[in-house]
């Protein structure tokens, strides 16, 4: 019985090829693209979970609220807060605080073994739980040499390879240089295994925290944000009172910051919102993931309506067979059997092909991406169980109704008319080609707003010129030799200007105390961002000035402000007024108010800034040059020559500015990227299932047209007559994607601060374009249909 | 074996009630041959429905077997069919994905018949119908009269003791449709009950007795001698 059943299944599949291959490749791609999107999503989720006792860790991040500042989440702290809060709280039973050795406790480190070099600022200093807090994978040495010494290191195995090449590194000693004037001697207590790369903490190397780091100004200070620290916390049921309690103690050190715990499996996908988040380089917002679930469903679920759409247009042809089988006596359960057996059959296909997609496919997606996703995980035991399910469930989902139908159907109609369904039938497909069509138009209609948003924030006048400028990252060491830098490159043919700054346009800025007196008199206290430019700084970017002039030649108690701090301070002109940075410097004045300029991204509102001028190396981080656009890579030699002449070092590395603004929205980007190819292949499918269906309406009408033929119509009014029933879906289709449409991508506007406002064109440019779309896909059946010989289509009948 | 008394059947659309059976009643007896003849649209084929249980009476009695069915739901029907029934029609209806023998196997699969004893069965009916040699062809590939004989034989390998016969010789030239008509008192001399439906006066000799249909009612019973 099994085995006729499966006879059937294959000849009858192989009898109508063109009809089985477009719903088996329908439908293989739509299992592809939800696999692959389930790959993404499923790596993505698993961000931290290879870490013993995950679940009990938690970064300690800080709610910081200074007076008159906006508040922000931060997840670098201070160095003495976790030592401070496991002396008080026993809920805490150990914390591993990870700080970036560069610039804050080292200027800058460049390791060297045996003359060979390498500079590197992934290196982090950290407590030696470091080691258990992430599951370190030791590879030589051992957990009791691990960092154990204050003049210990551990490499991770890429930088050992790349210091060591094939030699054993194991307690071997390197040089570690501070700066151009001073090195020390590390031993490499142990080589751990790369952090894997679903660890939201991606580091090279380890050092521990020097003990007299943490005796100086910073390293005892609470306030200041070196980086993240996390915490183990095996009693976590009540983790809101725990953060109350701790704010609580904190508040005795410093008020202005609060405690939030985060546990470590939201650290890559729930730290949108969150500054200074050191070493997770790959998070992703949270919301796409959810986004890209419904998506992957979304077209998962569009394949299946295609098959049913066409297993039921094909089972139309069925009714000789299936009244045959009944008179024979074939049992209704025997006919929803074969069918669905019909259906296993294609569905099976459809996986094979599904997995060649995948493999095919993969590693576009991981350049698109930025991840190593592998297909090994699709073959471990797990996820053989999860085809095997999935093929039940898609089998049930897309062969169920056609079987139910089609074994219902009535013995004497199916035996005496070819198409074994009236039009009574057609409306639920009717439904299901609309919903298919639906989907399509809110991928068309998102691409659209996305597209624009994006174009938006790439042409966005962000209040300073930014093209033709490279950006240089400067270390301490090439810092004090900013004056002949900075002269030697002007000289440069085709270096138009040279300026420096401190911050990282683009980026985060950093937090920096000031104190000012308030118009009513009373002495204020708060935190603001704060740049720290060369004199010719607001020229060099072309930034305006609403207030007061820029810095002159000697510009060390001047500074500047925007426009939104000087609301905040509140003096209707504050030019003359006095203020100064926190921390021990002379008393300065503001000179100058500069208009708004969007130092960020776009994602974020302007907050208040000062800008400074003050002369000292560790401010001065950033190097801009101005080049003019003809023979740049010749200049960009030069300049290459010149500072490495200069600095004395043999590393260069620069940036273009506006390249590095496209890479500030390159997750959006991504997401764009992503919505158009998988809103070209919902389409796809939905346009095979069209094609089907137009084949069956063309059928069903087949006397109809052969009619009208007869009766004088030509091809055009044929073709006119069927797509008729097609435009109405379309229209049908488009409102309610309208709806959905509108309503998603307002909600995904709102993660912008500066948005467009969605317009009615794109709504139309959507409509017409899946009208035209669908116009010409079932032409090749209406047209067929209308040329066809009209005696053979009356004959027949 | 059959029983019908005042049998009716409607058929309805939007505006005209059409009567294709008007009160009929008949009795056939096991072991006979009958043959309905009638111009067209006096409800032969729906009678043939009727009787075969592929369609059911809107008023009247159908006594088979003893078994008042008028009443039966599908499912009932279908499986005293199955075990009851065998059907021939005049544009025989093989399924054309299946092989000669696989089309007679067919009835047997549906009955749960063992494997090894499907393929004796279905072996001694092709043999018994001469066309052992067509075993592994695809019906397109056979002519109209050995189409005819292999659903015959799919009609007979369930051992059905009534066999239903719709216009068996109307798709076929007279000498292939004499070999079926042979076949058929073959079968009747073996103790199958045949009705028999047909436009054919030569056909219709081969049977024990005509009954002539007109709207829906017979007008006439001829007792062949």
């Amino acid at each position: 019985m099994v085995k006729n059943y499966f006879k059937v299944a294959i000849r009858s599949l192989m009898r109508n090829k063109v009809y089985t291959s477009i719903n088996i490749i329908g439908l293989a791609v739509g299992i592809a693209t939800c696999v692959l999107i389930g790959l993404f999503v499923k790596n993505e989720v698993s961000f931290d979970d290879n870490v013993l006792n995950s679940k009990q860790i938690y970064r300690l991040n800080e709610y910081v609220h200074y007076d008159g500042t906006a508040p922000s989440l931060s997840a670098a702290v201070g160095p003495p807060i976790a030592p401070f809060l496991q002396a008080s709280h026993n809920e805490i039973s150990n914390y591993s605080r990870v700080f970036p050795a560069v610039p804050f406790i080292y200027p800058s480190i460049t390791l060297e073994y045996n003359g060979k070099k390498i500079k590197t600022d992934q290196i982090a200093c950290t407590d030696t739980s470091f080691a258990d807090f992430f599951n370190v994978k030791f590879i030589s040495g051992n957990k009791a040499n691990f960092i154990k010494t204050q003049n210990s290191i551990t490499l991770t195995k890429s930088l050992a390879h790349k210091l060591f090449g094939n030699e054993s590194a194991l307690n071997k000693t390197i040089v570690l240089h501070k700066s151009d004037t001073s090195a020390t001697y590390f031993v490499v207590g142990s080589i751990i295994a790369d952090m894997p790369q679903n660890s939201h903490m991606q580091i090279e190397g380890l050092l521990p925290i020097p003990d007299e780091f943490l005796k100086g100004y910073l390293g005892d200070n609470y306030g200041i944000l070196l980086g993240p620290t996390y915490v183990k916390i095996a009693d976590n049921k009540n983790i809101a009172a725990l953060e109350q309690k701790l704010t609580k103690s904190i508040h005795i050190k410093n008020t202005g910051i609060d405690i939030r715990l985060q546990p470590l499996s939201q650290i890559h996908a729930q730290s949108v919102d969150i500054n200074y988040d050191y070493y997770n380089y790959n998070k992703i917002d949270g919301k796409y993931i959810n986004i890209f679930i419904i998506i992957a469903l979304a077209v998962f679920l569009i394949g299946c309506v295609n098959f049913i759409n066409l297993t039921i247009a094909i089972a139309g042809y069925r009714g000789k067979e299936i009244a045959i089988k009944k008179i024979i006596g074939a049992k209704r359960t025997q006919i929803v059997l074969q069918v669905l057996t019909e259906t296993l059959v294609s569905v099976l296909m459809a996986l094979f092909i599904a997995v060649g997609l995948i493999a095919a496919f993969l590693p576009a997606l991981n350049k698109l991406v930025n991840r190593e996703l592998t297909m090994n995980t699709l073959y471990q035991h797990n996820n053989l169980l999860l085809f095997a399910a999935i093929l039940v469930f898609t089998t049930l989902l897309a062969g169920a109704y056609p079987a139910i139908l089609i074994s219902s159907a009535k013995i004497n109609k199916a035996l005496k008319s070819k198409v074994l369904f009236g039009s009574s039938k057609s409306s639920l497909r009717n439904v299901l080609v609309t919903g298919q069509l639906v989907i399509a138009v809110v991928f068309m209609i998102s691409l659209i707003v996305i597209t624009q948003q994006l174009k938006y924030l790439q042409q966005k006048d962000l209040g300073f010129a930014y093209t033709q400028i490279i950006k240089i990252p400067l270390d301490t060491k090439a810092a004090e030799k900013l004056t002949v830098v900075r002269s030697d490159l002007a000289k440069i043919n085709g270096v138009v200007d040279v300026t420096n700054g401190y911050m990282e346009l683009g980026g985060n800025g950093g937090l920096y105390g000031i104190d000012y007196k308030a118009p009513n008199g009373e002495a204020k206290h708060i935190s603001v961002n704060m740049e720290n430019a060369a004199p010719n700084y607001i020229d060099f970017f072309k930034m305006k000035l609403i207030a007061g002039e820029t810095f002159n030649k000697n510009p060390s108690n001047q500074y500047l402000i925007n426009e939104t701090l000087a609301k905040q301070i509140g003096y209707a002109n504050p030019v003359g007024k006095q203020i100064n940075l926190s921390g021990g410097f002379d008393p300065g004045v503001i000179v100058g108010v500069v208009k708004d300029f969007n130092y960020s991204n776009l994602h974020s509102k302007i907050e208040p800034l000062i800008i400074s001028s003050v002369d000292m190396p560790v401010w001065q981080t950033q190097l801009y040059i101005k080049v003019l656009p003809a023979n740049i890579s010749g200049t960009l030699k030069v300049i290459e020559q010149t500072m490495k002449r200069v600095t004395d070092d043999d590393q260069f590395s620069y940036e273009f500015m506006d390249e590095h603004f496209k890479q500030v929205y390159q997750s959006d980007q991504q997401v764009s990227t992503m919505i158009a190819i998988i809103g070209g292949l919902a389409l796809f499918i939905s346009s095979l299932g069209l094609l089907s269906l137009a084949a069956f309406v063309a059928l069903r009408r087949k006397k109809e047209i052969g009619v009208r033929k007869v009766l004088g119509a030509s091809v055009i009014n044929i073709t006119a007559t069927l797509s008729k029933e097609f435009v109405n879906i379309v229209l049908i289709a488009f409102i309610i994607a309208s709806a959905i449409g509108w309503y998603t991508m307002n909600m995904w506007l709102e993660n912008f601060s500066y948005r467009i406002a969605i317009q009615w064109w794109m709504f139309v440019f959507a409509g017409i374009l899946s009208l035209t779309i669908v116009l010409i896909t079932i032409s090749f059946q209406t047209i067929r249909a209308a040329l066809a010989n009209p005696v053979n289509s009356l004959k027949n009948e | 074996m059959i029983k019908i008394t005042n049998l009716e059947k409607f058929y309805r659309t939007e505006e005209v009630e059409t009567i294709a059976l008007n009160k009929l009643s008949m009795e056939v007896n096991t072991g006979e041959f009958v043959a309905i003849m009638g111009p067209s649209g006096c409800g032969k084929s729906t009678l043939l429905n009727i009787l075969g249980m592929l369609d059911d009476p809107d008023e009247g009695s159908y006594v088979f077997n003893g078994v008042e069915i008028a009443h039966f739901n599908e499912r009932k029907r279908a499986d005293l069919r199955k075990h009851n029934i065998g059907f021939v029609f005049q544009s025989f209806n093989l399924i054309d994905e299946l092989t000669v023998f696989e089309n007679v196997e067919l009835p047997l699969i549906y009955t749960g018949v063992s494997s090894s004893e499907r393929v004796k069965r279905v072996e001694e009916v092709l043999d018994k119908m001469q066309i052992m040699h067509r075993r592994n062809h695809y019906p397109q590939q056979l002519s109209g009269g050995q189409q005819q004989r292999v659903a015959i034989a799919r009609a007979v390998v369930n051992k059905p003791k009534l066999i239903l016969a719709d216009e068996p010789t109307g798709n076929l030239d007279s000498s292939n449709g004499n070999d079926v008509m042979e076949l058929l008192t073959d079968l009747n001399e073996q103790g199958t009950t045949i009705i028999m439906v047909t436009h054919s006066e030569h056909d219709a000799r081969y049977s024990h007795r005509i009954i002539r249909l007109l709207d829906g009612q017979t007008v006439m019973e001829n007792i062949m001698v």
